[in-house]
């Protein structure tokens, strides 16, 4: 045992390690020399903040009706109904996720906008001659952001609640009916109300996601709180006007977990013991007929539409796109995420094997604070990120020199290590989670069971849990490669100046009106975020 | 006479004079049966009950209690047969009645009470449409009934397994059904309790006359529970009578071995009086090989005409032992007052009239 | 710690290997790849370019002596400014070569900066809708434009220094309504860049909008784009008074170049004729170096009177401009 004291304040400390940012954060906001003078934030506070937090708040709810439109009703029919092609259709349902919304908002943008192919044919079509002879859907718009964002993001919301409803007793209904209730009272009464959780911890991940998306709402020119902080940081020049609209954006965020959290609490109870999964009806031909047009439509639309137009525009510039930047990009991006996804997992391990081999509270809120890192906007943790780092390359240097020796530039701020370490406090999380729900399908009693066999700690770690946990520990490692390779908002912040990620290399297309000459590493991008869909449908299918 | 028990009329039979015979049936079932992809789980099922009784449908597991019970309530789908209770036709052949019109209660194995409603709302779930005055006057009445008054607003959650599973009840009273239907409703309370909780649910049954079946595995909680048991194998009602007569007049070895009758002691018509020296009495007249049912209680020891067998093991049960014995092939289960010496020889004599249980 | 030393001394052997500038720049690298090539041709010394449209001098503040960083192009003057007065540039020499090459009026008084080409914020017109113009800045505020401008973000330099330089012309009140009305005026949010919104003119979203001058150029040359520049007309505004508003780019030697000299060289390279004419070739902009002519294209455009107002006066407004932006709310 007292070799995990080790462990102990290992895990502890990077823990808190991955909590500084936040603190240096508030520290640079409220404290520094520049924050308790800031005319750049008194000017902004004045005039457009409150816009900036309104049409923040106005996507997020935006998003959220859009996507609990597109997941609800596919979500129940997939859990409830058998169908001809329903496990094709069930996982079909998920690949929109593939899609950066700022793809979607470029391809649809394309289509839509007054210059697009469908404006211009109705205009040939009636005759009309200038956008005030006629109305059109304003696709760069709130309305219009939320929709992408939304068909984005529904994923999250239709995998819990599939989940949800699929894990719902029969019995339920049975009572229900027997009480005197009807399908319909039943629906409504009995199997919403109980996915209710379900649906709430996937709308709060989908709000935190919109709230903090920066791709979308940059390209449709919609000031909110996250280009805010990347203007405050970056046209303004000043970084505690970016460190005070952080904590504001925080602030969101963290109600937004909180309020995860107490759901996660009301799912506990909602788990019954001895509950039995829900058994399916099959579907009449009318319902079935519903279901494929209304899958199929929305996964045309998240997909399959930003999909060809992406393999239309490779076509046409395959040549060009087909650069040696792109590959130089791809092997920066896909290095940097398995090495970031390396240690994700083994931070995962260490937080989880620290807290089963001495469960304590301290240990359960160190895994608390790493996994707060997943809900802080990878804008503000940019900005987060810089202000500890740059004094880390100030003072190393400085020390250096004391020493005679010579400096070595900025190793932390300006390399890949600071988005390295942007990676990792973010999606630690996510291979905590994974390795955590493996770790606890290991009964306690496997292990008493080895320490009467005499076993330590570690072997029985090596021996018995990493054996067990290996799949999820897979699956972790790979849900954050490809969590690094899509992430945006971050990477354009920190990324090295002659460093580009897959995801800046293509959202400089975008934002240049270009995406042609981004297809290639689009395509890319969308190929890696499906992997995990078909790992995920096979494993589910064996299961 | 008692060893010709059929099980599919033994309703109709006065095996406990106080029976009516009389009065009309409260639920019949004729010739109900169940299959799930050719097989069948249970079949040419009939049973017979009367208002105010309580029955024990019993059983090993997998034996289609459990279905019989949601075919009952319609939660399954059935082949032939026919249902009928209060002379309402449930079920008859392809008319299937939806539960909900049926005006049965069920309380199932995990209570399912829904989750994000209080005590008061799953109780009143039932009893929309009528003014929330009259519906709280129920829910108050129902939960005074089973006792949990002052918990209206408690969450399932935050009740413990004895609450949980008088909250279903209350549930279910609350929609005053014809019939309640109980699946395995004891299996999940503690042992320490199980024995009071039953006492109470019964008094509160009989006191309301509230017709029911309920389905266990355990003859301890038919015992308890039940007015009458019928035990159910393979899909097909094998004994159905008051839980004495099952016991101790068993129509098949299946149902003694079942319900731990005694050691059953194999006769071929041939050599029957193989072990003269054991009985006491005079052996039932018998056409054909069977068995011979004889008590664990009903032996005399260390008895001068006795057959000898030779003492296996001796275990202490509260105030008296139970032997494994050796005779001759066959292994017996005696109980004495004291100890015996293991590898001890002792004479036994069966004191009793052995039932004579025969194969059917 | 040693790793890291050693890693450190590996990145320092990384940028000293053959004679190299390093070059952080706020344009494209496409527009100035050639040029520098030109340059590595004719002295051997590679360039090394780091770009980001945002960004590079808060960079630079934070890498303070430790930036690799030689010299800085940038793609307006306010951001020239921003170097010296931030402390972030050094002075090339009093005899260099670019002393010689730029006119005062495009170059620091303290040799901290210089300006390598200008180009005029023009108004493009609809050729169908709306013609030839003569036209001026204030009247993009007048009413009878309602609905039919289009612009990129206020917010963008070339727009800040528009206004900037308006403030600096008619005071920060008049401005302040200018904006206001102009924002009315808009056929759309601020959105995209300077070409979007020829685009937008040509399907007929709007049919005036802002536009640097050499985009026109770059338009025409290109097969797709070549519709939309064909459907407007490039005006230059405020002929009747102070002239257009120029902006410039430039170049600064970072206060810490660690070759300086390379930079010093890179600097005197792109004021020379030959870098000049590259510049007026490739990019379609108007060197600043006498002497050296506009494109045939450029020149086609006609002959024009720029505002001769000095560009640290503009460049002083910078901040107010960006406040009023704000203020009107211009981009929400």
């Amino acid at each position: 045992m007292r070799s995990f004291n080790f462990l102990s304040i290992t895990s502890g400390a990077i823990a808190l390690l991955i909590f500084a940012p936040v603190l240096a954060l508030m520290y640079e906001s409220f404290f520094s020399a520049s924050a308790l003078n800031d005319e750049t934030f008194q000017n902004l506070a004045q005039s457009v903040l409150w816009d900036y937090i309104a049409n923040s708040l106005q996507i997020v709810f935006g998003t959220l009706i859009f996507a609990c439109l597109f997941a609800i009703a596919p979500a129940w029919w997939c859990a409830r109904y058998d169908f001809s092609g329903r496990r094709f259709l069930q996982w079909a349902m998920v690949f929109p996720l593939a899609i950066p919304a700022y793809i979607s908002a470029y391809v649809y943008t394309e289509a839509l906008d007054y210059a697009g192919p469908i404006q211009t044919s109705l205009r040939a079509t009636f005759s009309w001659t200038s956008p005030n002879d006629y109305w059109f859907f304003d696709i760069r718009s709130i309305t219009g952001a939320s929709l992408m964002l939304a068909l984005a993001l529904y994923p999250y919301i239709y995998l819990l609640l599939r989940n949800g409803f699929a894990n719902q007793s029969d019995h339920l209904e049975h009572a229900g009916r027997l009480l005197g209730a009807n399908e319909r009272r039943i629906f409504f009464k009995i199997r919403l109300p109980l996915a209710r959780p379900a649906l709430a911890i996937g709308c709060t991940l989908v709000a935190m996601e919109s709230l903090a998306d920066f791709g979308t709402v940059h390209l449709f020119a919609i000031s909110t709180l996250t280009t805010a902080i990347y203007d405050s940081w970056l046209v303004y020049g000043s970084l505690s006007t970016a460190a005070k609209i952080s904590c504001l954006l925080l602030l969101f965020v963290l109600s937004l977990t909180w309020l995860e959290r107490r759901q996660r609490q009301a799912q506990k109870h909602y788990d019954l013991k001895g509950s039995h999964s829900l058994s399916r009806k099959a579907a009449s031909p009318q319902q079935l007929i519903i279901i494929w047009l209304v899958c199929l439509s929305i996964i045309t639309l998240g997909f399959i539409i930003p999909l060809i137009t992406l393999i239309g525009y490779n076509l046409d510039y395959l040549t060009e796109n087909l650069n040696s930047a792109l590959w130089q990009h791809a092997q920066h991006t896909f290095t940097l995420a398995a090495g970031a996804g390396i240690i994700c997992t083994m931070l995962a391990l260490l937080f989880n094997a620290n807290q089963r081999f001495k469960p304590k509270k301290l240990h359960a809120a160190q895994q608390n604070l790493a996994s707060i890192g997943y809900a802080i906007p990878g804008t503000v943790l940019a900005i987060a990120i810089l202000i500890p780092l740059g004094a880390m390359d100030l003072g190393l240097n400085a020390l250096l020199e004391s020493w005679n020796m010579d400096t070595i530039g900025l190793v932390f701020s300006g390399s890949s290590f600071a988005l390295l370490m942007a990676f990792v406090i973010r999606f630690t999380a996510i291979a905590n989670g994974s390795v955590h729900s493996a770790y606890e399908h290991i009964p306690p009693n496997l292990d008493l069971a080895a320490r009467s066999l005499n076993t330590r700690s570690w072997d029985m770690f090596k021996h018995i849990h990493l054996p067990l946990i290996t799949p999820a520990t897979v699956s972790a490692l790979l849900l954050v490669f490809i969590e690094c390779v899509k992430e945006l908002p971050a990477a354009i912040l920190l990324r090295p100046f002659d460093f580009e990620t897959l995801s800046t290399y293509v959202y400089q297309f975008a934002s240049d009106e270009q995406l042609e000459h981004g297809a290639l590493a689009a395509l890319l991008i969308i190929a890696v975020s499906l992997i995990p869909i078909f790992v995920l449908s096979r494993t589910q299918k064996m299961s | 006479m008692t060893l010709n028990i059929k099980p599919t009329n033994s309703a109709n039979q006065p095996s406990s004079g106080a029976l009516n015979i009389t009065q009309a049936n409260t639920l019949n079932i004729e010739q109900l049966n169940v299959q799930f992809d050719q097989k069948k789980i249970l079949q040419d099922f009939s049973l017979k009950l009367n208002e105010g009784d309580i029955l024990c449908l019993l059983g090993p597991s997998g034996c289609g209690k459990t279905t019989a019970l949601k075919a009952i309530a319609g939660l399954l789908k059935t082949q032939t047969g026919k249902v009928e209770l209060f002379g309402k036709v449930l079920k008859k052949n392809a008319f299937e009645l939806p539960p909900e019109k049926r005006d049965i209660g069920f309380i199932f194995q995990d209570y399912a009470l829904f989750p994000h409603m209080t005590v008061a709302q799953n109780i009143g779930f039932s009893l929309k449409g009528q003014p929330s005055q009259a519906i709280e006057a129920i829910i108050e009445q129902t939960l005074n009934l089973v006792h949990l008054d002052g918990m209206q607003s408690r969450y399932p959650h935050e009740l413990s397994g004895g609450q949980q599973q008088r909250t279903a009840v209350a549930r279910a009273l609350a929609n005053r059904p014809k019939l309640l239907l109980m699946d395995e409703p004891f299996s999940n309370i503690d042992s320490q309790v199980k024995q009071s909780l039953m006492s109470e649910l019964r008094r509160l049954l009989k006191s309301h006359n509230i017709t029911c079946i309920f389905v266990t595995h355990a003859k301890q909680e038919a015992f308890a529970f039940a007015d009458k048991t019928a035990l159910l194998n393979n899909g097909k009602l094998v004994q159905m009578d008051s839980s004495q007569n099952l016991y101790e007049k068993p129509c098949e070895p299946f149902v003694a071995q079942f319900m731990e009758s005694g050691n059953l002691l194999a006769c071929q018509q041939e050599n029957k009086n193989l072990f003269k020296n054991l009985f006491k009495k005079k052996l039932p007249e018998n056409q054909q090989d069977g068995f011979l049912l004889l008590r664990e209680n009903g032996f005399e020891l260390n008895a001068t005409n006795g057959e000898s067998v030779t003492v296996l093991d001796s275990l202490y049960i509260g105030y008296r032992y139970r032997n494994e014995v050796k005779l001759a092939e066959q292994t017996l289960y005696i109980e004495s007052e004291h100890e015996l010496a293991v590898h001890s020889q002792v004479k036994i004599q069966y004191r009793h009239v052995p039932e004579w249980v025969t194969q059917p | 710690m040693r790793i890291l030393a050693v890693l450190g001394f590996m990145a320092i052997c990384n940028f000293a290997m053959a004679e190299t500038v390093n070059v952080y720049s706020f344009r494209q690298p496409f527009l100035i790849q050639p040029i520098l090539d030109q340059f590595t041709q004719e002295t051997g010394i590679q360039s090394k370019v780091i770009f980001a449209k945002k960004g590079l001098i808060q960079r630079l503040k934070r890498e303070d002596k430790l930036s690799p960083a030689d010299v800085v192009l940038t793609s307006d003057f306010s951001k020239l400014l921003d170097l010296k007065d931030q402390g972030l540039t050094q002075a090339f020499n009093d005899d260099s070569q670019v002393q010689k090459n730029i006119p005062a009026q495009f170059r620091d008084e303290e040799r901290h900066w210089l300006a390598l080409t200008k180009r005029v914020r023009n108004i493009y017109s609809s050729k169908a809708r709306v013609g030839k113009l003569n036209i001026r800045y204030e009247d993009l505020s007048n009413s009878k434009y309602k609905g039919k401008i289009c612009t990129r973000s206020g917010k963008h330099p070339y727009n800040l220094g528009l206004i900037a330089s308006m403030i600096a012309h008619d005071g920060e009140a008049q401005t302040e309504q200018w904006l206001t009305g102009l924002k009315a005026n808009l056929a759309r949010k601020p959105q995209g860049n300077d070409r979007g919104q020829v685009k937008a003119i040509n399907s007929g979203l709007c049919d005036l909008s802002l536009g640097n001058s050499y985009y026109f150029g770059k338009m025409l040359m290109d097969e797709k784009q070549k519709i939309w520049a064909d459907s407007v007309e490039l005006n230059f505004p405020n002929q009747s008074d102070r002239g257009a508003h120029i902006n410039v780019s430039g170049a600064v030697i970072a206060k810490y170049a660690p070759h300086k000299d390379a930079a010093l060289k890179l600097l005197n390279f792109l004021s020379s004729d030959k870098a000049q004419a590259l510049y007026a070739e490739l990019n379609m902009e108007y060197p600043v170096k006498p002497g050296v002519a506009p494109s045939k294209m450029v020149q086609s455009w006609g002959e024009f009177k720029a505002d001769s107002i000095a560009l640290n006066q503009v460049a002083a407004q910078r901040k107010t401009a960006l406040k009023l932006v704000d203020k009107v709310k211009f981009d929400l």
